[in-house]
């Protein structure tokens, strides 16, 4: 009877120690890659990451599924609903299927200050304006500032 | 202080995405050293800029804004919805809330740690990374989570997707799932 009393003490001291389980988040995992300056996120939770000359995936594990080398540094990338990713580098957009190979590649006049996926549009700017391009790799429109900003 | 930020925006203009005409351009305030632009709403823009604090613009009057709050240009604004904001001022520890309808700083207090990347509002509350742990907190600018991450050091977004946090660095990526 003793010891069943020292139990259930040490259990009630374990307790009042421990109290109930803060809910704390599980690092599920850390993927090293070197010079990521951009990235966009996929449908189905995979990263892609603007990193140096290459667009790297990283899989919802963590794990590399496909780098595309540029040549020189990949500025930003983006992604649309369809798991296709796109990248600007020196003055070029390039579309990169959901498999990473290269499907088309356009100019951008210019190095790009800013990509996106918006509106069923792939969004360019750069240093006078925006352009828009649809999937297919068509340009839509060009905005050109207005001169009086 | 932690960073100076280099990269300023000089002007902003509302662009219609169809056609890609012009909607809007802000022009209230001068010089045009535009350093944050926070969407909190349609009709509402948060700018800040230095030599002029933090401006709420509507976006439909080219030469007026809502409010302004005169302050140091922070490091980090974001919106929280609903009427608030947080800035964290530019030594990267002093956080700032702001009722984003009336204009007005309501509240300051220090984070526990120097923050290391741009706060994410999400479910209430605002996630940062701080050194060695990213922290959430609420409108009250109390901490209410924190976990230890001591790898995290340099300068780190966040991010909630679907169920989990992700904290994307310069050469990390970390996924967490929520807490």
């Amino acid at each position: 009877m003793r010891k069943l009393i020292i139990t259930a003490l040490l259990i009630c001291i374990a307790l009042s120690f421990h109290g109930p389980a803060a809910a704390a988040p599980a690092e599920l995992w850390v993927a090293s890659v070197r010079g990521i300056v951009s990235h966009a996120f996929l449908p189905d939770s995979g990263i892609a990451l603007a990193a140096g000359n290459s667009v790297v995936l990283l899989g919802n594990d963590g794990k590399q599924k496909w780098s595309w080398s540029a040549g020189s540094p990949i500025g930003f990338v983006t992604a649309d609903m369809a798991g296709a990713v796109y990248a600007t580098y020196s003055n070029r957009l390039v579309k990169l299927g959901a498999n990473g190979k290269l499907v088309w590649e356009k100019s951008t006049f210019d190095k790009a200050y800013a990509l996106d996926v918006m509106e069923g549009g792939i969004f360019v700017g750069w240093e006078y304006g925006l352009m828009k391009f649809d999937a297919d790799g068509n340009l839509l429109w060009e905005y050109y500032r207005p001169e009086d900003c | 202080m932690q960073k100076v930020h280099t990269d300023v925006v000089d002007y902003i203009n509302l662009i219609e995405l169809k056609e890609g005409l012009t909607l809007a351009q802000f022009k209230p305030i001068e010089p045009f050293d535009v350093l944050h632009v926070e969407v909190e709403g349609e009709k509402s823009v948060l700018v800040s800029a230095d030599y002029s604090g933090v401006i709420m613009w509507n976006t439909t009057d080219k030469y007026v804004y809502n409010w302004k709050i005169k302050m140091a240009t922070p490091l980090y604004l974001t919106s929280g919805g609903f009427g608030n904001a947080i800035a964290i001022a530019k030594d990267a520890i002093t956080v700032t809330g702001i009722d984003t309808k009336l204009g007005l700083v309501n509240r300051e207090a220090k984070l526990p740690g120097r923050a290391l990347g741009k706060p994410y509002y999400f479910g209430s509350l605002y996630y940062i990374p701080v050194e060695g742990s990213l922290i959430a907190i609420d409108n009250e600018l109390k901490v209410q989570k924190r976990y230890a991450l001591t790898a995290l050091k340099g300068d780190f977004t966040t991010m909630v997707m679907r169920d989990y946090i992700y904290l994307i660095g310069s050469d990390t990526v970390i996924k967490l799932s929520q807490f």
